[in-house]
């Protein structure tokens, strides 16, 4: 795809400004980066000892499913409660430079995009070694995590562009992940909920994507090409979404700012 | 450009070649002597400005709007009705109250104009900057601009208080579309311009405010645009650094094709401006040459 000259400036701005709000965010910290691994891995074993070893849910290999779904999930979540104020954030710099808005957002996705792909990459590690099917997972990761990432940058910039709008918006993002993830498949599988919701659960847009992720590095399986159809589906919706009124609505917020 | 008020604001004489000084070995504000102003620019700098020589006549730059105005207040966009219209129209028409702070501005800017923007508190002419930077968008009407644009408007660029110096200014440069502009070089030239090299690896917020300022000023100042756009920057820091600022940005002015020039000081707008429009309540009520607007402005509000 040739990218015009504007957009790969843009783009290198977004890269500069995430790597800036990664490195106010690690400097002068003990383990800096580590952190990065550390926060999720905390939460996977709390995660892990409350049902994997007290509640034992009946799934093999439960660490790495619970793996697979909780570090998308994480991604998805902070992204978008993240994206709900990025712009509203820098109010000082929207009102003083001719910025587009949307590069804030994106590089606030970057720098939570890098921090899962730290922990994600010791997954991977993990899924390989524990998996008969370690070529298969190293071909399908890419694929299979791309929709992840780009519903993520999609959806975070509709999110960004209601938050300057509904101030309310990242505590409502707060509650509705707070519910979702209970109604996602991330600590259990869709098999083990009753059937009279088990349609919203299993077809639920969050379940669907990093479902694809869970079948891949926790079952060693190719995921069927309708639920990868589907994923692809939901990101391209969410980046056709984020794109139009990044375009449509450019700059126009400011007034709302 | 009008050269006949005697201002502090004049461009740095060539080296070796003294200031005019009065009978007291000081300038004509009664101001020490200072030999830093003639040779002030670092080498940075200089090769910036020399580049611009060939350019400026030649410039194909320009600014235009058409019937702009700018509301600020209430829009209906915050209602779910009016975010859906918005949205469908991608422009925020739906106004319910606000207040007028642009009334149909019309202006064409062409290459060679020093454009002086006079006008009382309040009435537009800081927002009038911002639509031409782009930072604006109007409400209504069109604003095209052909040429690369430098704003220089606030006091600050974006810096991060808890970031060096050196991070700052590539986020400085960043924020103005400057990133690929970057270098070692240019950092090293805009901290020895503010005279901060020593502080290069302090956090922004360590400095004092006389310190941020020139700092802030010194990154605005390192770039090459056709639009040069200048909003009461000349006042920043010590004596000694404003008078280096004002002489390095009277050469700056000089080589830049388009200047469109914010000042409450009538003589700065004398000394630069060749042209000025006066805004009252939002309307561009009069355009034409410096002397005339500058007389009309001091018979309306003294």
């Amino acid at each position: 795809m040739v990218l015009s000259e504007t957009l790969k400036t843009e783009l290198k701005i977004v890269h500069f400004i995430a790597g800036v709000s990664l490195y106010k965010k690690y400097c002068g910290s003990l383990i800096g980066m580590g952190w990065s691994l550390l926060n999720p891995l905390v939460q996977l074993i709390v995660y892990f000892f409350a049902f994997g070893l007290i509640i034992k849910v009946p799934i093999e290999n439960y660490f790495v499913y619970l793996a697979a779904g909780l570090l998308p999930w994480t991604f998805i979540s902070a992204s978008l409660i993240n994206s709900a104020t990025s712009i509203t954030s820098r109010k000082g710099t929207c009102q003083n430079t001719a910025m587009p808005h949307w590069i804030f957002v994106l590089s606030d996705i970057s720098c939570e995009l890098f921090s899962t792909l730290i922990a994600m990459s010791l997954l991977l590690a993990v899924a390989i070694v524990t998996s008969d099917n370690a070529l298969m997972i190293v071909a399908l990761i890419v694929p299979v995590l791309l929709p992840v990432v780009i519903f993520t940058y999609g959806a975070g910039l509709v999110v960004a562009y209601l938050g300057v709008l509904y101030r309310d918006l990242p505590h409502l993002l707060n509650l509705f992940f707070s519910v979702m993830f209970w109604l996602t498949p991330v600590v259990y599988h869709w098999t083990m909920v009753p059937k009279s919701i088990e349609v919203f659960v299993k077809y639920n847009p969050f379940a669907m994507l990093f479902g694809s992720v869970q079948v891949l590095l926790h079952g060693g399986a190719a995921p069927t090409l309708d639920l990868m159809i589907a994923t692809y589906v939901i990101a391209l919706t969410a980046a056709a979404g984020g794109i139009t009124m990044a375009r449509r609505i450019g700059n126009k917020l400011i007034y709302a700012l | 450009m009008n050269q006949a008020a005697t201002t502090d604001f004049r461009p740095a004489a060539p080296p070796g070649v003294a200031d005019e000084q009065d009978g007291n070995g000081q300038d004509g504000n009664g101001q020490d002597g200072d030999d830093s102003v003639n040779n002030m620019a670092p080498t940075a700098f200089e090769q910036l400005m020399a580049q611009r020589d060939t350019e400026v006549h030649s410039s194909k730059a320009s600014v235009s709007l058409d019937k702009v105005d700018v509301i600020f207040g209430q829009h209906v966009y915050r209602t779910v009705k009016g975010v859906m219209v918005g949205l469908l129209r991608g422009t925020p028409k739906e106004t319910v109250t606000g207040r007028k702070v642009l009334d149909a501005i019309d202006l064409k800017v062409s290459p060679g104009d020093r454009l002086g923007i006079v006008g009382h508190n309040g009435s537009g002419k800081t927002t009038l900057l911002k639509v031409i930077a782009g930072i604006l968008p109007p409400v209504h009407g069109g604003r095209n601009v052909v040429g690369t644009i430098a704003p220089v408007i606030a006091q600050g660029l974006g810096f991060e208080p808890d970031l060096p110096l050196r991070l700052n200014i590539k986020l400085g440069l960043a924020y103005s579309n400057r990133l690929a502009q970057h270098s070692r070089d240019i950092e090293d030239a805009i901290l020895d311009f503010a005279e901060l090299t020593e502080f290069a690896d302090a956090q922004f917020q360590t400095l004092s405010s006389g310190m941020q300022a020139r700092l802030t000023f010194a990154t605005s100042l390192f770039q090459t645009p056709d639009i040069l756009i200048l909003d009461e920057v000349f006042a920043t820091g010590d004596a000694h650094f404003v008078r280096k600022s004002q002489a390095a940005m009277m050469e700056h002015i000089e080589r830049t094709p388009i200047v469109i020039l914010v000042s409450h000081s009538a003589g700065l707008i004398r000394e630069v401006c060749n042209r000025s429009i006066l805004l009252d309540h939002g309307r561009m009520v009069e355009d034409g040459p410096t002397d005339k607007i500058l007389d009309i402005y001091a018979r309306r509000y003294g």
